[in-house]
């Protein structure tokens, strides 16, 4: 096995307990209340190079270990020597294998179906989709019900389009099997768990 | 002799400085440290960290593997930028020493840089190697001294 080059990896979290301990604050908070924007704090992964956006790499620092298979589209596959020195992941060609996916160019998408969904007895061994959006925003969008909700909630979301939001849908019957979708933008990270029903 | 061209050198010769930088007393890193001509500068990849790791051996020669036991050891990354290229230096040192392993991985990154790889193995690894093994060899003199050597006695058939 040759080495992995480190000579483009950047460094992680300064602080990797209070940063972990912080980040994952924010994406719970984020998962909890569907649609909430958090944004990292300054001084939270301040320089990142790890070529994802910010709030991906903090995801990636926080929740990735050496048992979360992970999936990179074409547009974040440098990110792979980051991911494998600071996080111990290993990298799968399948969508199917991954627990994580990371897609920059959420265009480009395979199927959502092609993830991994689950099994009826472990339907949170699923994958969770971190998608980088060119924009992230409360309003206008499309509009978000259900568990977290108080009402409804609205979130703009460039680069996913109306047949995003239909081929998640036909993933609803397979409830509780489906996929759990993170946004992010530069720092800020928005979630879309599989439990929001979604209308455009 | 190493390839000193490529950033990396064989993995066997960097086995090797690595062992003898996790092996040295961090005094002996910190003197050739201050006495480096041109110390560079450098960042830190990963800061240096204490934890556990599980140790495992085999049973024999190729033998199934097993658990042996879990030892402390402090890892550290700093990334060195030079006008050419910039290498990354990694350590593993055994106990909980941070300083230690931080000038283990700014080193290693100094010996991977095939400018300046020449002029740390040879003042830097060499001594060290030298002192380590001097030390290995005394201590095994020692301990040789105090082989005992066991006659059996074999009973006659009857007796």
């Amino acid at each position: 096995m040759s080495p992995l080059d480190l000579s483009d990896v950047g460094a992680g979290f300064r602080d990797p307990v209070a940063d972990a301990q912080r980040c994952f604050r924010l994406i719970l908070d984020a998962t909890a209340h569907p649609g909430r924007i958090v944004e990292l704090p300054a001084d939270l992964l301040a320089a990142n190079e790890s070529g994802l956006p910010d709030a991906a790499a903090a995801l990636a620092l926080t929740l990735l270990d050496f048992e979360t298979p992970v999936w990179l589209d074409g547009a974040v596959r440098g990110a792979s020597a980051y991911l494998r020195f600071h996080c111990g992941v290993a990298l799968v060609d399948d969508p199917k294998e991954s627990r994580f996916a990371f897609a920059g160019d959420p265009a480009s998408l395979p199927p959502l179906g092609s993830f991994d969904l689950g099994t009826t007895e472990f339907p949170d061994r699923s994958t969770t989709l971190v998608a980088a959006v060119s924009g992230l925003a409360a309003e206008p969008g499309v509009v978000l019900r259900g568990p977290g909700l108080k009402g409804s909630a609205r979130l703009r979301l460039d680069g996913i389009g109306p047949e995003f939001w239909r081929a998640r849908a036909e993933l609803a019957p397979l409830f509780p099997l489906g996929i759990d979708l993170v946004f992010v933008c530069g720092r800020r990270l928005a979630a879309v768990p599989r439990t929001t029903i979604v209308d455009l | 002799m190493p390839d000193a061209s490529a950033p990396h050198a064989e993995p066997a010769q960097r086995r090797r400085w690595m062992g003898v930088l996790a092996r040295a007393a961090r005094g002996d890193l910190e003197a050739a440290w201050q006495g480096l001509d041109a110390r560079p500068a450098y960042t830190h990849v990963r800061r240096p960290e204490t934890g556990l790791v599980l140790v495992r051996g085999r049973a024999g020669g190729t033998g199934a593997a097993f658990n042996l036991g879990e030892m402390t050891m402090t890892r550290c990354a700093v990334r060195v930028e030079t006008p050419a290229r910039r290498v990354v230096g990694l350590s593993f040192v055994a106990g909980r020493d941070i300083r230690h392993a931080e000038l283990a991985a700014v080193f290693d990154a100094l010996l991977q840089d095939p400018a300046r790889h020449a002029e740390i193995e040879a003042a830097v690894i060499g001594p060290i190697e030298g002192r380590l093994n001097a030390a290995r060899r005394e201590r095994a003199a020692e301990i040789a001294a105090t082989k005992v050597d066991f006659f059996t006695l074999v009973r006659e058939q009857g007796a």
